[in-house]
């Protein structure tokens, strides 16, 4: 090649090279967030989409299904991507301040304010702020058909465990299913357990919790075991729809819907999806879990949803840029649009409150959502969650009694211990 | 033969070079890696910790559920494996037949192993519905309770999830036996015909033998396929109910993806890879043999 013809090459290839980095100076400051709600992912894009617009930047929005968004999360952090704010699962936020994934967010916040102070609670760790609460406050509680409780000649609205089996009855006399329950998705059972420890806890599930995983008490003390009997007695008692630990919850919610189950015990999520499938307030109500013991409160469970975070190793130039979308997202306004647009009851933030919610919704708001206590699998484990779900699903199938369940969680829990967990608090 | 010359080589080499470092970057660093991990504990955010065997201790641990996984897989690869063989060499022997519509009774037969694994699960999943499903409506028909929880008892799963797999790579294995039939020679059946044999002589006397090497390759892929299942066991059952559908693999994403012990679920993947060379060795070894 001749020298000119290189020198020409040579200007070329710096003139690309400039022209390159003149375009990337000028480009949009941009973030990268996770999120775990593909639910409602169509909702927050029109939240970005207005930030994006008011900031001039760009905000790449990544949607993944709750149960597997930490495994892209996890590929992302080991190869180096670029992650700046994760919309994560209120039950992984523990997790991940515990292993320095997100940043502690305590100095870096002047809006605590903003929100109902025991929305904070679940995402504080050692006095520390990793998360502030997402969109809306979760609860709980039996989604029942009123044209088939009518049908089956059900007046009254069950409030004890045998009130609920004798329903139960009837709605099988009538043809229908009374409880629709996705059990082959087992990570929907321990809500079930979460119901019948609060009661059988005396409304000390969380702190009852805490203890056991500080070592201050066992998975095989009697609370935990009459919890889990109490389950033993709805699958024995044939509450569920047939074939409960084959059937998917979407499944469930279909045999719900079309009217081949009476009842769905599911959260405040769900309310989205009735509505989308046509119910109305006129077609659905709630009522609490039925109580299974005297002197305690029919408490729901629930929680703040999930959790915004930022990532601990976030580039510091985009630290100012993720702080301003967390204000953005969590302000009064915009949680009231998310709250609306994705069916939900209640706001997270203290000032927001809805004005036109039908009857189903103000049951949940005004009922269930003052009596509600945390998810507990937000505290557990993941060992433990999987150890309960498991043998959840195997007492409802009467595979195992509610002793040897215990006793296997407590099992794991031991062989946690022996390698060195400890519980982050 | 003339020996190779230095341009020769460097030719070779220039055209084995992508390849082989497709084969290193994508084969043999992960399985490196995987193997370096496996002797770890690592929970993906954390830096690996060495911890030897301790990995291998915990899957052989009795009453652990690797070990329940491995039983589990092995069932599953018995009844795979014997199924898918026998119903595609039926098929194939039907299809090897003068019959109208063959060609599209062949399509037909090999289309489910084009369908995804995950729209098929999905799709048998709402056929094994105990409440809606049309197989317990179908049997309804005859009188048979209509309630089967097909992947809910714990008994049945497995058997039900097999039934999905056999299902859906008949068609595969059933291509390679009518390939092997179609190789026979006529005249051997001639023969046959002409001596009076019975048909089920005939099969075993010649169909059998001759296809030998083909059943081999169906039978090793076949079993590779059993202990490399995830997917469907995955959309349908989770591994549930309470275990009963547990394999290799599914074990190996809980304990990696759901639980961040990465260590743990490396050495399963190793265990796994032990397998399938103890099922190449097997075959190499029976080929040389039919070979001979």
């Amino acid at each position: 090649m001749s020298i000119s013809a290189r020198r020409r090459l040579f200007i070329m290839a710096l003139g690309l090279i400039l022209l390159c980095h003149s375009t990337s100076a000028f480009a949009k400051p941009s973030l990268v967030v996770y999120s775990c709600d593909p639910q409602g992912s169509a909702s927050m894009q029109k939240v970005i989409d207005k930030f994006s617009a008011a900031n001039d930047c760009e905000v790449k929005l990544q949607t993944y299904p709750s149960d597997s968004y930490m495994q892209v999360l996890t590929a992302a952090v080991n190869a180096g991507s670029q992650i700046d704010v994760v919309f994560a699962n209120g039950q992984d936020v523990r997790f991940m301040a515990q292993k320095g994934i997100i940043m502690d967010l305590t100095s870096k916040i002047k809006y605590f304010d903003r929100f109902y102070p025991n929305m904070l609670v679940p995402y504080t760790f050692s006095r520390k702020v990793y998360g502030i609460p997402a969109i809306a406050a979760n609860t709980s509680g039996v989604y029942y058909s009123k044209q088939l409780f009518a049908k089956a000649g059900i007046i009254k609205l069950p409030s004890t465990y045998d009130e609920f089996v004798r329903a139960s009855s009837l709605l099988k006399k009538s043809g229908v299913s009374p409880v629709a329950m996705g059990g082959g998705d087992i990570y929907m059972w321990p809500m079930w357990f979460f119901q019948t420890f609060a009661q059988t806890s005396k409304n000390r599930s969380f702190e009852r919790t805490v203890d056991t995983l500080l070592g201050k008490a066992k998975f095989t003390d009697p609370d935990y075991v009459e919890a889990m009997a109490a389950l033993a007695s709805m699958g024995k008692d044939d509450l569920f729809i047939p074939g409960v630990n084959g059937t998917s919850m979407d499944s469930a919610r279909a045999a719900f819907v079309s009217g081949k189950a009476a009842m769905f015990y599911g959260g405040t999520w769900e309310l989205g999806g009735w509505y989308k499938s046509g119910m109305t307030a006129d077609d659905v109500g709630a009522f609490p879990f039925p109580l299974i013991k005297k002197d305690v409160i029919a408490q729901a469970t629930g929680g703040p949803g999930n959790a915004y975070v930022v990532y601990s190793k976030i580039d510091p130039s985009r630290m100012d840029l993720a702080l301003k979308l967390l204000d953005f997202v969590s302000s009064d306004a915009m949680s009231e649009f998310l709250v609306i647009d994705t069916g939900n009851t209640n706001s997270v933030n203290k000032y927001v409150k809805l004005s036109k919610l039908d009857s189903l919704q103000s049951t949940l708001a005004t009922d269930l959502l003052p009596k509600t206590t945390t998810f507990l699998d937000w505290i557990w484990p993941p060992e433990i969650t999987k150890a309960f779900q498991q043998q959840i699903q195997a007492v409802i199938g009467q595979q195992t009694t509610p002793e040897k369940a215990m006793q296997a969680v407590q099992a794991v829990f031991d062989d946690l211990v022996k390698k060195g967990y400890k519980f982050f608090n | 033969m003339k020996r190779a010359s230095t341009k020769d080589w460097r030719a070779a080499w220039i055209f084995l070079l992508p390849a082989l470092i497709f084969f290193a970057v994508f084969i043999i660093y992960p399985f490196v890696e995987g193997l370096i991990l496996s002797l770890s504990v690592w929970d993906g955010f954390s830096p690996p910790a060495f911890v030897g065997l301790r990995n291998y201790e915990e899957l052989f641990r009795p009453g652990g559920l690797f070990l329940k996984s491995l039983a589990n897989n092995s069932v599953f690869a018995v009844y795979t494996v014997i199924g898918k063989n026998v119903l595609a060499l039926f098929l194939a022997m039907l299809l090897n037949s003068k019959i109208r519509g063959r060609a599209a009774y062949r399509t037909i037969l090999f289309l489910p192993t084009c369908l995804s694994f995950v729209a098929v699960g999905l799709v048998w999943g709402f056929i094994y519905n105990p409440s809606f499903g049309i197989l317990n409506a179908f049997l309804s028909l005859f009188g048979h309770a209509s309630t089967i929880s097909w992947l809910g008892d714990p008994g049945l799963a497995l058997g039900s999830v097999a039934f999905v797999d056999i299902w859906k790579w008949t068609g595969y294995h059933m291509v390679l036996y009518l390939a092997g039939l179609q190789t026979i020679p006529s005249e051997l059946y001639e023969a046959a015909a002409v001596d009076g044999a019975s048909p089920v002589r005939t099969l075993g006397y010649i169909t059998i033998p001759q296809l030998a090497p083909v059943i081999v390759v169906n039978v090793v892929i076949s079993l590779m396929g059993a202990y490399g299942v995830f997917d469907i066991v995955y959309v349908m059952t989770r591994g549930g109910p309470y275990n009963a559908t547990q394999m290799l693999l599914t074990n190996m994403y809980e304990v990696t993806f759901q639980q961040y012990q990465i260590g743990l679920g490396s050495a399963i993947v190793v265990m796994l890879f032990v397998i399938v060379m103890l099922i190449t060795v097997l075959q190499n070894r029976i080929g040389r043999r039919l070979e001979e």
